[in-house]
């Protein structure tokens, strides 16, 4: 692959670019704009953010036919709430925690829903992208498969941390809890994911134990 | 193993990220988002951080010496003939023809009339929290010394401490009622934050105005922005439009539902629409020669100001601009001038903002093309200011996002100005995000239709 050669050929024609002339911020504009109430204030606030709720929705929930109505939840709550929102600089942190939140209340609303209707919401299908090739649309069903077995808090803990990528400080954040009990949550998700994966899904199991594919593209 | 989970996780998030291109259940959302009213913000808290931290810690002190050493309870309630629970989020419903008691552990009462519906959002300790999703519910709370509780019907809440009170809501026509029987209540609703006692009688408020609006002509082509002031026989002269029920509604009658993300949301009530010309100047019109060297601005406004854009009297700031005086046009907007101008100058003005801001290292130019978007959708502002957005991403080490804005521009306008430098641009971006297969595609992409192009050799050195 090229890309290195690529990245110098781009390092020597772009000279004189990376001026950090500019960076996309203006929160505390937007936060005054919401707060204030002009007529377009939501609907820009959606285009800046609606990208990042729905990508963190969808971490914590998988494919999820209720995607929709939560994404438009998070928005009511944050049109709802922005006047409590201090610190504009804070407001992706917490818009994060808030979706989070949303997310959380559906898990456990499906949790609690598992003992009162004869279909299970978690077993009723999800929504299919169609986009996605079968064997990418396997893995992420098996990995969510384990992953409805976890508490809500686990679970979240381990979408937070290992598939969007948190550091632990961040997931710590988002989630609304110390970093102490999120570690412990984290490895609580840990062993229950393995623990799951083992009785449930073995194939998954093994293959996480012995495929070199999905070690850590940091390391 | 901690590592294995890693992979694994990242693994699924390339996957989702796949899925997530497809952007129709965000517009989808965005559509019945902006459609209906938005909840506007509580008024902000008078009491500063550290006094409201006193008066909480005041408040936990108080509350552990009155249970000590017996734990506080949360409340747990019966609806009907349901055993007590303390479950939340159950739709409770009372049958037609029978009301319906729902019995709280605290003493106090919600009677839902009959086909009315309801659930318990929140329990704790001192209160509950029930919304009324539809119809009549007459609340009885019991009063003690801490006393948490509150009702909430739509865009409205009744917060309350301990009195008796009828409430009413009907979601077909957003219709809200509130009678206060004894004590007094604190309602929150859309407007702002009031108190409610039983000497200002049955207090009944809506959402959408009961007059008939007239039928707008072609409401599926034309671009609520371009539109003149539209008759609104509902509507308050109030500014606050977002936070104004009756603006909202009658916005709902001009919203636009063919295509969610080619139409920006103006409540056409808003007094700023009298402000706006006519017609919206095109960015590209003005613009120089653009020139596809990474550093230069391809969007910069025209050194002589556009005659058929400017408004009758210069603007300072303008002028300032034009003299190449970047700071100081900023620096003569006070914030509140600032804001102003961005939402409710026309296009021209914005371009010419975000150019100054742009040149000046001001991080309101992100803002400003966005707010560029927003407004003026589904024109060539709105796609050149994607394009800017991509380059700004991109400046600022976020090559990823920027490639989203430059993807975004190339798909609004395939062969538009900047089209070119955009695919170039897009090269580099997937490049710098060390991502082999786009910066691949978008390599073979821009070598098809540029073979000669300046970003070529680029283009070949990935695909080699």
């Amino acid at each position: 692959m090229a890309v290195s050669e690529s990245v110098s050929v781009l390092n020597r024609s772009s000279d004189g670019l990376r001026d950090g002339e500019e960076s996309v911020a203006g929160d505390a504009a937007l936060v005054a704009s919401l707060k204030s109430g002009h007529p377009e204030a939501p609907a820009v606030f959606f285009d800046s953010y609606g990208e990042y709720v729905e990508r963190l929705l969808l971490r914590v929930l998988g494919p999820d036919r209720e995607a929709e109505d939560l994404l438009h939840d998070v928005f009511v709550q944050a049109f709802a709430n922005i006047g409590q929102l201090r610190d504009p600089s804070r407001l992706k942190a917490w818009l994060g925690r808030m979706t989070v939140f949303v997310a959380r209340g559906a898990l456990r609303r499906r949790r609690r829903g598992r003992w009162l209707v004869f279909m299970p919401a978690q077993e009723l299908p999800d929504q299919k992208s169609t986009s996605t090739p079968p064997e990418s649309r396997d893995l992420l069903d098996r990995v969510f498969a384990v992953l409805r077995g976890l508490h809500p808090n686990d679970r979240i803990a381990f979408s937070l941390r290992y598939i969007e990528g948190l550091t632990l400080p961040e997931a710590a954040g988002a989630a609304g809890v110390s970093l102490a009990t999120f570690k412990r949550r984290l490895k609580k998700s840990d062993n229950a994911f393995l623990a799951r994966a083992q009785h449930h899904d073995h194939a998954l199991y093994e293959t996480l134990l012995e495929t070199p594919r999905w070690r850590n593209p940091h390391e | 193993m901690n590592e294995r989970l890693q992979g694994l996780g990242a693994e699924v998030a390339r996957i989702q990220d796949e899925a997530l291109v497809d952007s129709r259940h965000r517009a989808a959302v965005r559509a019945r988002l902006l459609r209906g009213p938005v909840p506007s913000a509580p008024p902000a808290s008078r009491f500063g951080r550290p006094a409201l931290g006193l008066v909480f810690a005041s408040i936990a002190v108080a509350l552990v010496l009155a249970v000590w050493p017996r734990e506080s309870e949360v409340i747990r309630y019966s609806a009907g003939e349901r055993s007590v629970s303390s479950q939340l989020d159950e739709w409770i419903e009372a049958p037609n023809g029978q009301t319906l008691p729902i019995v709280f552990s605290d003493g106090s009462t919600v009677q839902l009339s009959p086909g009315s519906r309801a659930r318990v959002r929140e329990l704790s300790a001192v209160g509950a929290s029930v919304e009324l999703e539809r119809g009549e519910a007459n609340v009885h709370v019991h009063h003690a010394s801490e006393t948490r509780w509150s009702v909430e019907a739509g865009p409205y809440v009744v917060h309350v401490v301990g009195t008796r009170f009828r409430v009413q809501w009907e979601p077909s026509d957003e219709a809200f009622a509130l009678e206060v029987f004894e004590g007094a209540v604190r309602l929150s609703e859309p407007r702002g934050t009031r108190r409610v006692s039983r000497s200002d009688g049955e207090v009944r408020a809506q959402l959408r105005p009961t007059v008939p609006v007239e039928p707008q002509p072609q409401p599926e082509t034309e671009p609520i922005i371009e539109r003149s002031p539209a008759p609104t026989p509902a509507v308050p002269a109030s500014r606050a439009a977002v936070a104004t029920p009756s603006s909202r509604g009658v916005a709902q009658t001009h919203r636009t539902s063919s295509d969610a993300n080619s139409v920006s949301y103006r409540p056409p009530s808003a007094p700023l629409e009298l402000r706006l010309p006519p017609k919206t100047a095109e960015l590209v019109a003005d613009e120089p020669a653009a020139s596809e060297a990474p550093v230069v601005a391809e969007a910069d406004p025209p050194s002589t100001p556009s005659e058929e854009s400017a408004p009758v009297s210069e603007p300072a700031w303008k002028e300032l601009t034009e003299k190449s005086e970047y700071e100081k046009a900023l620096s003569s907007l006070s914030p509140q001038q600032f804001e102003e101008l961005v939402w409710q100058g026309d296009a021209s003005d914005l371009v010419h903002l975000a150019a100054a801001a742009r040149r000046t290292k001001d991080a309101r130019a992100g803002y400003i093309y966005t707010v560029v978007r927003s407004r003026f959708s589904g024109t060539d502002n709105a796609a050149n200011a994607a394009f800017m957005l991509g380059r700004m991403q991109f400046h600022a080490g976020a090559p990823q996002a920027a490639a989203v804005w430059l993807e975004t521009y190339l798909r609004e306008r395939p062969d538009g100005r900047f089209a070119r430098e955009a695919a170039g641009r897009l090269v580099e971006a997937y490049v710098r995000a060390e991502d082999t297969g786009r910066a691949e595609a978008a390599a073979q992409r821009y070598l098809a239709r540029h073979p000669a192009g300046p970003h070529a050799a680029l283009a070949r050195s990935v695909l080699q």
